[in-house]
């Protein structure tokens, strides 16, 4: 018994931080919509403010001011104002992306400022080491009982001021609905504000409280906290907060005690506790019906017209001949200068961005064309590299070997996708996630997978007389895998998959209801894109020639989600544009001094808070600027005459986006008509 | 509808195209100049243990710059000219690697502290010299590669480490536990702790070498511990994650127990966590700091350090990692007057690969590079310092002899042996 509770007592200080990060997340999201999952970014800049002022000689009541009550509602109100406000009627795909990006740009942003040094934490009160009494017989440190009561005394007001306050009440309304509130005269625009500062204000809080329990301030260690959170707001079926409290306690303990009690130095014990919180997460989605689809439990959502639908520009005869001539011009060049000229490790850059490319067009087809949210596409990648590994270790022939990888993530692919059958929107995203956290901490460790962060070695290939082992032959070779899987993709999307695809994205139930097998459909998705990522796993695998856990961390999958999001997602062309962009970006960033090391991640990330407005990607953006501009010119050269205005429709006319407001989309989503 | 990428793309490559610096000149070896020799560093800057690796640039720098301060070697001045971070992770270390060579037209990689060096293929392929940090076993693929202590790394389930049974010996320990990080370096350098334990008939009464990195919370192995009456702790973690073990034993009640911890062996951070390390051990490739208060000019080579380190970094405390830099700088510049004007990377790895007895100065126990690239030589040195107060003290050694070296490999034995009196050995006196 002394034993059980020497595991369990430590537990409830980290129970009840989830707690604080798990209640901040819930109010946001029913208050707003938005699935914060910048929350941990937040706290882990409270943590680092803290940590530094303390280090410079603050007194503890001013540096906790600054990081707790300053800094993280401060970034929570600016995150609202001018980012989240206008996401509240558009799509699930629309409200994650700049919460991705936050949660990359937050960490990135604070390094480049405070730079790369390690932090050690500092203790908010108490002596935190000092042991002030024994429980049970299990002693009890000024770390462990000053978060505890900090947090219990923080729940309790903020339990009072909801319960017992006219601002409690109100967004207690917004919370139910905020269509209702207003319609009571609530502005639920103003609550909401107000619901993520104190909701910002309870990371922060969470930050500095549970630094000291970590040996150093990094944003990982608090994504970690952002995902036991998340795992304890689905406890609370993201809705009852006092639910959501006891959930988040029960996971601070089963933790202890999963650590406690499995055997020590064993992948089980190591892996499976971070990775609990989201096996809860995902027996909790997949088995409570009122977290399926929960972005619609609001009773007046269906007052929100829908998302309009996308459609591609036709584009007059010449701009769009001129612009593909071009393009073939220059892409010829590119491939020729690469060839000839560059050095040998620009030549091995354009073939990693080739590779990654493959990987995004996982990404194109299932998010892009099909709607479903994956934050997971890492881990088939992962997947397939492995089996590629694993089968070349048997002496597999390594083309051979990378096919098969390819059918196993296919397989793996439609088995993930079985649970996700029955959820929508973000519960999609979570269970994937939740998936690629299993795979990184667990799954990937062991030695017959990916050998833990030894990892495996995988050859380059060869084919009888032809080698592919130097660098020019296998960008060959990449090349050829790339054509022939852009172009599966695109003759999915003009297919009759690719039209069902489209219509899922647009309405699951509108799709449901014109006859299409949405069930056997998402498998489809699931199984192909798993397929493409397996591919571009293993090609990245024989590339690097060794490759390891680490490689495909679950924040890759978030990454890889922001690069092609901002990029454009809805294409062919900019999940190549993306692969290709973000390998030379990172070339050309990886002489900079080791603060900016995170301006990769950042670049991608800004642009893709752009998504709100322009969901189209902010280089289909632009491009589609561009040859409105060459098609305006066209028809001046032709006609050079004033002509009246475009009707709405017509070519080079707006047309509406995701988000309601207009703007010109080019995002190759059907066969194009040319006028 | 890729052209504008493509035109972006097309820049990028032309730019990488004429990277050549402006006095290259045809037939010349690569990063050889008149008046100087270029070279550059590969790092772990970013990631999870950023603070074992990044330190080593300054060392190497310092010793640079006293070396360029008095005109070079051989007319030439060594350029530090870049310093690449490969972000702790494995495909970026080699990509860096590659760049070093193939853009930036480095002769030699200097100095090199990474977490994984999977770069170290490709240069040893390439017959780059490159000299850094030898906690990684791809230091072992060729002979361009030289560690700072020998490049011989073995992380072979077999590897034999009897340093820690010399101090469970000197305690009397009845109950040791190890503990390292789920990464290869960490893993398995504290495998071969186990297995010199194990050798010499002390009881490992609690081992976890899979902690994820870098350590959130040691309470249930702590807890377990104190259940297995552990008197004595094992560390192969970073300084982040011995501060919370030391914290977490301290916060569970678990008081007296001896720690060895493989890093942390620094200045600021004794001042900073003074409290935590009380008592703990340190082994050393190297000559302690304290040599020079407390054996003015009997270690010259240290003394050297400490001075030039004030002097171009006032700011830097002397540390194991910058050590490392200096010593990696030193061996480099050695090799450099053994060959004298006629440089190319073949003579410079040829003539390192002579000496018989390198020892930077009198600061590290004498490697033998001629076998130092398969084997740690008939003798493995540590010297060992604990702290105590705000500083460290050298331990079981005599001021002319501060290592305590074993015999490698270690002995197999039937029966309990004393360790007591390693074999004397050490660093002559500069």
């Amino acid at each position: 018994m002394s034993l059980f509770l020497s595991y369990l007592l430590p537990g409830i200080p980290y129970g009840f931080a989830y707690a604080l990060m798990a209640v901040g997340l819930v109010l946001t999201y029913r208050a707003s919509g938005v699935f914060n999952l910048a929350f941990g970014a937040q706290a882990y800049v409270s943590a680092v403010i803290f940590s530094i002022a303390l280090r410079d000689g603050w007194p503890g009541w001013a540096a906790f001011v600054v990081s707790v009550l300053l800094a993280s509602p401060a970034i929570g109100l600016a995150m609202e104002r001018l980012l989240f406000r206008y996401t509240r009627t558009a799509g699930p795909l629309v409200k994650l992306v700049p919460a991705l990006g936050l949660l990359i740009a937050i960490p990135a942003v604070t390094q480049m400022i405070i730079g790369t040094a390690t932090r050690l934490p500092s203790s908010l009160v108490l002596q935190p080491w000092k042991v002030y009494f024994h429980l049970a017989s299990t002693p009890v440190s000024g770390e462990e009982l000053s978060t505890t009561v900090i947090s219990i005394a923080v729940i309790a007001a903020f339990g009072l001021v909801l319960r017992s306050s006219g601002l409690g009440l109100r967004m207690r309304a917004v919370v139910e609905s905020p269509r209702m509130a207003e319609l009571s005269g609530v502005r639920a625009d103003r609550t909401s504000a107000t619901a993520w500062v104190l909701s910002s204000l309870l990371a922060g809080l969470a930050g500095v409280l549970l630094a000291p329990l970590y040996s150093t301030v990094s944003a990982s260690n608090f994504t970690a906290l952002l995902v036991a959170a998340i795992a304890a707001a689905a406890i609370g079926s993201f809705t009852s907060l006092p639910i959501t409290l006891i959930g988040a306690i029960g996971l601070g303990i089963a933790q202890q005690l999963l650590a406690g009690y499995l055997p020590s130095g064993t992948i089980l014990s190591s892996g499976l506790r971070p990775a609990f919180p989201f096996v809860v997460l995902a027996i909790a989605l997949v088995a409570r019906k009122t977290l399926r689809q929960p972005e619609a439990r609001d009773p007046l959502a269906s007052c929100d017209p829908p998302a309009v639908a996308f459609r591609a520009p036709a584009r007059m005869t010449e701009v769009a001949v001129g612009s593909r001539a071009f393009t073939a011009l220059v892409v010829g060049m590119l491939v020729a200068t690469i060839l000839v000229l560059v050095p040998g490790n620009w030549e091995f850059v354009f073939t990693f961005g080739i590779v990654l490319s493959i990987i995004f067009l996982s990404i194109t087809l299932l998010t892009g064309m099909g709607g479903q949210i994956s934050l997971g596409q890492a881990a088939f990648a992962g997947a397939g590299a492995f089996t590629a590994g694993q089968l070349a270790m048997h002496s597999m022939p390594v083309l051979g070997a990378i096919l098969l990888a390819g059918v196993l993530s296919a397989v793996l692919g439609a088995v993930v996708a079985l649970p996700a059958l029955r959820l929508g929107g973000i519960a999609v995203g979570l269970l994937t996630l939740s998936f690629a956290l299993l795979a990184t901490n667990v799954l990937f460790l062991y030695p017959w997978a990916g050998n833990g962060a030894t990892g495996l070695t995988v050859p380059r290939p060869v084919l009888g007389p032809i080698s592919f082992a130097g660098n020019g032959a296998f960008f060959w070779l990449s090349t050829v895998f790339l054509v022939v899987l852009a172009g599966a993709v695109k003759l999915v999307q003009w297919g009759t998959t690719g039209q069902e695809l489209a219509a899922l994205r647009g309405s699951e139930r509108g799709s449901a209801a014109v006859g299409i097998d949405v069930r056997r459909l998402r498998v489809v998705a699931f199984t192909l894109s798993a397929a493409i990522a397996g591919i571009g796993g293993a090609l990245y695998a024989s590339l690097e020639q060794s490759v390891s856990v680490n490689d495909f961390n679950y924040e890759f999958s978030l990454i890889y989600v922001v690069a092609v999001a901002a990029v454009g997602v809805y294409s062919v062309a900019g999940a190549i544009e993306a692969g290709i962009l973000y390998a030379v970006l990172m070339q050309l960033t990886s002489t900079l001094p080791s603060r900016y090391s995170s301006l990769l991640a950042l670049v991608f990330a800004l642009a893709a808070l752009t998504y709100v407005r322009h969901s189209e990607g902010v280089v289909a953006y632009a491009k589609a600027w561009v040859l409105d501009r060459a098609e305006q010119l066209a028809r001046y050269l032709q006609a050079p005459t004033l002509r009246p205005p475009a009707e709405p429709g017509a070519p080079g006319a707006p047309v509406g986006s995701e988000t309601g407001r207009a703007e010109s989309v080019d995002m190759h989503a059907a066969p194009r008509s040319h006028s | 509808m890729m052209a504008m990428l493509a035109v972006t793309l097309l820049a990028a490559v032309l730019a990488a195209c004429v990277t050549a610096p402006p006095d290259a000149a045809a037939g010349q070896t690569t990063g050889v100049y008149p008046k100087r020799v270029v070279v550059g560093a590969l790092v772990s800057e970013t990631g999870p243990l950023p603070a074992l690796f990044a330190p080593i640039v300054t060392g190497a720098r310092a010793y640079l710059d006293m070396v360029n301060a008095k005109g070079g070697v051989a007319g030439r001045r060594i350029d530090l000219a870049t310093t690449l971070d490969d972000q702790s992770s494995p495909s970026i270390d080699a990509s860096q690697a590659r760049t070093l060579v193939d853009e930036d037209h480095v002769f030699a990689v200097l100095p090199v502290a990474t977490a994984s060096f999977t770069g170290g293929k490709f240069l040893a392929a390439n017959g780059v010299p490159t000299f850094g940090l030898n906690v990684n076993p791809q230091w072992m693929d060729g002979p361009s590669l030289f560690g700072n202590t020998g490049s011989y790394v073995n992380f072979s389930p077999s590897a034999t480490v009897v340093q820690p049974a010399f101090i469970a010996q000197q305690h009397h320990a009845r109950a040791v536990a190890v503990l390292a990080y789920d990464i290869a370096q960490s893993e398995e350098g504290c495998r071969g702790m186990v297995n010199g334990l194990r050798r010499y008939h002390v009881p490992v009464a609690y081992e976890d070498l899979s902690i994820p990195a870098p350590a959130s919370d040691l309470h249930a192995d702590v807890t377990r511990m104190k259940q297995d009456k552990v008197d004595m702790v094992v560390s192969c973690m970073d300084l982040g994650g011995d501060v919370l073990l030391s914290n977490t034993m301290r916060a569970t009640g678990m008081t007296g127990v001896t720690q060895l911890w493989a890093t942390g062996y620094d200045e600021s951070a004794i001042r900073q966590y003074a409290s935590a390390m009380q008592g703990v051990y340190f082994m050393e490739p190297n000559v302690p700091f304290e040599v020079t208060k407390l054996h003015p000019g009997v270690y010259r080579g240290m003394d050297l350090f400490e001075k030039m380190l004030k002097k171009h970094f006032p700011h830097t405390m002397p540390s194991e990692t910058a050590l490392a830099g200096w010593t990696s700088a030193a061996l480099f510049v050695q090799g450099l007057r053994m060959v004298g004007r006629h440089l190319t990377r073949r003579r410079l790895v040829h003539a390192i690969n002579t000496i018989t007895s390198f020892t930077a100065g009198t600061i590290l126990a004498p490697v033998d590079w001629r076998t130092a690239h398969k084997s740690s030589g008939p003798l493995n040195c540590s010297a060992f310092v604990q702290a105590r107060g705000e500083t460290f003290v050298p331990v079981y050694g005599t001021p002319k002899s501060v290592f305590s070296c074993f015999k490698t490999p270690a002995p197999p034995v039937t029966k309990p042996i004393s360790l007591l009196n390693p074999v004397p050995a050490g660093v002559p006196p500069g």
